[in-house]
């Protein structure tokens, strides 16, 4: 009986429907490729005003400042995808970059010192995450109580002043070393965001964060353990934060709990310039990458023309805008096609 | 007799698929208590819409005080006297009652509220409905009965003429039910009518004047209260049920141990349900009046609402504390609402469908996986769709609820709770899905469905449990029972007929 069901032909005109599907496709690839191109045409143009941008030297410098958001930006990535949000990364990835300085000059071998500090971000992300799942708080103000009281712990190690002047070399070369001409911790922002790309795309547990944000009520009713997901995803949260926190430390080759102020608006501005909505379901890490290079490249390229940074703020919220607008924009038009 | 304050005469009304009102007739006088009965489906909520303006007829026409008065919309409704107090309250829970009583038509003066004078006039209106707590209440505070009691207040503060109540003691409990009706009976000997929408009988022979019964979409019958009975009117609401041709799909009833075996369910004040028992491969139903309990039932035994339970699957006890333990012990629910609680509407059909079954080890590659498991499950049931990365929300009713049902299918749940799993659907697409059902239930899985469409039930399961005010009063088989002996217990609660 079943199989009459199938095999029957589907009254459906086939050549319009495919090309029905060829316009879907074409608008999602528009959609999905609109960062891309806005990208290039940002490259192109930088490079026609400045002869010094598409220089290795200057290549390799964008890499190492984008890379410290990115990571964080990656983390936040899961969390909003969950329909979730971060606030406490800045002050995470700051506490982090203590923790290790803290270590390695009680004399800790550097795998331990790096190892412990990673563990608390995880720790503390899977704390926020924990309380805001299982009593049912927004995260959002869960993770702003974080931000000030995790701030505060940052400065409590040292009682405010900077620690770790004599950091040992085999630290600090992780943060400023370079592996030919790229720089290493840009080599670990790729890294981290092709592992968070497999994590999505490969595993269960990806597959479940896209549940959750879609539609948190219909995963529970299908036996999907939703508060488990929101926990994890903050721990990976703090855990990419704690990377970023390290690697800075290790570039500076001193620790100051002063670091990475703002850093979560900014994670939270390239997420959703990487077309992820805030109200989860919808992003991607790739999408996430792309709009952090942007900001950056945009930055540098403002540099180049010597654009003041008061500029830089303005011209940066004003583009951040325009291409939010551009997306929902083109997202309505697919739509309605 | 005067003449009536309103009438509405041959509304009709359908909506894609369904004919809601096929001409249904209603005259109500002022000073009245005029009550509107019929089966789920009957066309009551419908009417009382189009009443209010919030739905607009067909056909027919609406007249107030003899002159014809188009309603086009709830401001309409308003202007011409009209309040309806919907069964789920319609007030702001973080206002106060003083706020919720004016909200829109405050006393103000160059648009700053005059706060004292609201309150006053609070006071006033709530007196006047009985009501002892205080303006400044915060209505979300107040008990069930008092917000009830805000809510009539409130009808009154637009001086409403005509004030619609949709199962206002529905929630309540005796001592509130009796202040209720106190005040209904103080409004209509002002001379206002008051069109009144219950389940519960009793309460109409108690309150009512007269009664209008719709069946079918139409008005069949009118009576004045203290002339008849409640036999008479369950008797209009069933109708002749003998002449209509059920097919009925039952089967032979499966033997053996029962699979699933519910010696009872309670949740205070909701539900207390007991012995209910079903074997692999059998279709059992849950029917019952709108409020009787039947989703909560369901989300009780699949962990989704905490209860007190007794539950044996398979001989051995089961404890619904989570969904995931449901679904880890076979279970599988199809939601009553598959947009909001079935399905990712955003995500796509394979997603969907292989949700429930990725969660086991290695935890890896979920969506080939999810692929190869869902994809035979999708082609068997006789989805439409374009393709399988094709969004959920991009299909028709009919296949959104089949990838609900595919969901459970590709994980291999034993147990199917089902509840309305036609809603919304056209006639093609729910017998296509009973079909799939009753395929499902040969193959031994164990299915409990709820619905309202008693015909449905009837046609597609092998007994029938009837639910009414959250206790099941009977059990009926549906070639023994006829469908009218079925409804006079779904309506009076009665099990005088039960097969036992």
């Amino acid at each position: 009986m079943t199989n009459t069901i199938t095999t029957d032909p589907t009254p459906v005109d086939e050549a319009a429907d495919r090309k029905a599907l060829w316009r879907s496709r074409g608008s999602s690839w528009l959609v999905k490729g609109n960062l891309i191109i806005v990208f290039a045409v940002v490259v192109v143009v930088a490079s026609f005003l400045s002869p010094d941008f598409l220089t290795v030297r200057n290549i390799a410098n964008l890499l190492q400042q984008s890379s410290l958001t990115g990571i964080i930006a990656v983390g936040m990535t899961l969390v909003i995808l969950t329909s979730g949000i971060d606030l406490s990364v800045g002050s995470t990835a700051a506490l982090s970059g203590m923790v290790v300085a803290i270590a390695l000059d009680g004399q800790v071998p550097v795998v331990l010192s790096v190892l412990l500090a990673l563990i608390v971000g995880a720790v503390i992300g899977l704390f926020l995450g924990g309380v805001s799942a299982s009593l049912r708080l927004p995260a959002f103000i869960v993770t702003l109580a974080g931000l000030t009281s995790i701030r505060g712990l940052a400065y409590i190690t040292t009682d405010g002043r900077p620690v770790g002047q004599n950091l040992p070399a085999e630290f600090t070369i992780i943060g400023g070393g370079y592996l030919g001409v790229i720089p290493i911790t840009g080599l670990i922002f790729i890294a981290v965001s092709l592992i968070t790309v497999a994590i999505l795309k490969f595993t269960t547990f990806g597959e479940y964060i896209y549940a959750v944000g879609s539609n948190e009520e219909a995963a529970r009713l299908s036996g999907v353990p939703v508060r488990l997901v929101q926990v994890a995803v903050f721990g990976f949260s703090g855990l990419t934060a704690a990377i970023a926190g390290v690697l800075l430390t290790s570039r500076l080759t001193i620790a100051q709990p002063t670091s990475f102020q703002g850093a979560e608006l900014d994670a939270i501005a390239a997420v959703v310039l990487g077309g992820a909505s805030l109200f989860g379901g919808r992003g991607s890490v790739g999408g996430t990458f792309i709009a952090v290079l942007l900001l950056s490249v945009l930055k540098n390229l403002f540099n180049l023309m010597g654009i003041g940074s008061f500029f830089q703020m303005v011209a940066t919220g004003v583009i951040l805008v325009l291409a939010l607008v551009l997306n929902k924009f083109i997202d309505s038009r697919a739509r309605r096609a | 007799m005067s003449a009536p304050i309103l009438e509405m005469r041959n509304i009709r009304k359908s909506f894609p698929g369904t004919l809601a009102l096929a001409g249904a007739n209603l005259e109500v006088h002022a000073g009245e208590v005029h009550c509107v009965l019929g089966e789920n489906g009957a066309g009551k909520s419908t009417l009382m819409k189009i009443l209010s303006g919030s739905y607009q007829p067909d056909d027919g026409e609406i007249l107030i005080d003899g002159s014809v008065t188009p309603i086009g919309s709830p401001q309409d409704g308003l202007a011409a006297g009209i309040s309806v107090i919907y069964q789920e309250l319609d007030l702001f829970p973080d206002l106060t009652v003083a706020q919720n009583l004016f909200l829109g038509h405050a006393p103000s003066r160059l648009g700053m509220v005059l706060r004292r004078s609201r309150r006053a006039e609070a006071l006033g209106y709530l007196k006047r409905v009985g009501a002892t707590f205080s303006p400044d209440a915060v209505v979300g505070d107040l008990p069930i009965a008092d917000q009830q009691l805000t809510a009539i207040a409130r009808a009154l503060t637009t001086d409403a003429r005509i004030i619609v109540m949709d199962e206002p003691t529905a929630t309540l409990g005796e001592a509130d039910v009796d202040n209720v009706c106190r005040v209904i009976r103080s409004l209509v000997d002002e001379g206002r009518a008051v069109i009144y929408i219950s389940h519960r009988l009793a309460e109409i022979a108690t309150v009512g004047d007269r009664v209008t019964v719709l069946r079918d979409g139409s008005t069949v019958a009118k009576h004045l209260v203290a002339d008849t009975d409640a036999e008479r009117w369950i008797a209009d609401m069933i109708g002749d049920k003998r002449k209509e041709l059920t097919e009925v799909h039952g089967g032979a009833v499966p033997d053996g141990e029962p699979y699933l075996d519910i010696e009872r369910v309670t949740i205070p004040g909701l539900i207390d349900v007991e012995n209910i028992q079903l074997r692999a491969g059998e279709i059992v139903g849950v029917a019952g009046l709108g409020g009787a309990g039947r989703t909560t039932l369901l989300s009780a035994i699949f962990g989704a609402r905490s209860s007190q339970h007794t539950i044996r699957v398979a001989g051995e006890p089961y404890h619904a504390r989570s969904t995931r333990a449901a679904v880890r012990r076979g279970f599988g629910l199809v939601p009553e609402s598959r947009k909001t609680e079935g399905l990712m509407l955003g995500l796509s059909v394979w997603r969907n469908a292989s949700i429930a079954s990725i969660g086991r080890a290695p935890w890896l590659l979920p969506h080939s996986r999810g692929k190869a498991l869902s994809g035979p499950v999708i082609d068997r049931l006789g989805v439409k769709f374009a393709r399988g990365s094709q969004a959920v929300g991009e299909l028709s009713g009919g296949n959104q609820q089949k990838i609900v049902l595919a969901k459970w299918l590709t994980r291999g749940s034993t147990i199917l709770l089902l509840d309305e799993p036609t809603r919304g659907l056209d006639i093609g697409a729910k017998a296509d899905l009973y079909r799939q059902v009753r395929q499902l239930a040969e193959q031994g899985a164990a299915v409990l469905v709820a619905s309202s469409e008693l015909g449905e039930l009837v046609a597609n399961t092998h007994r029938i449990v009837v639910l009414h005010e959250g206790r099941n009063i009977g059990e009926f088989d549906p070639r023994v029972h006829s469908e009218e002996t079925i409804t006079h217990a779904i309506i009076s609660g009665s099990s005088k007929r039960e097969n036992s």
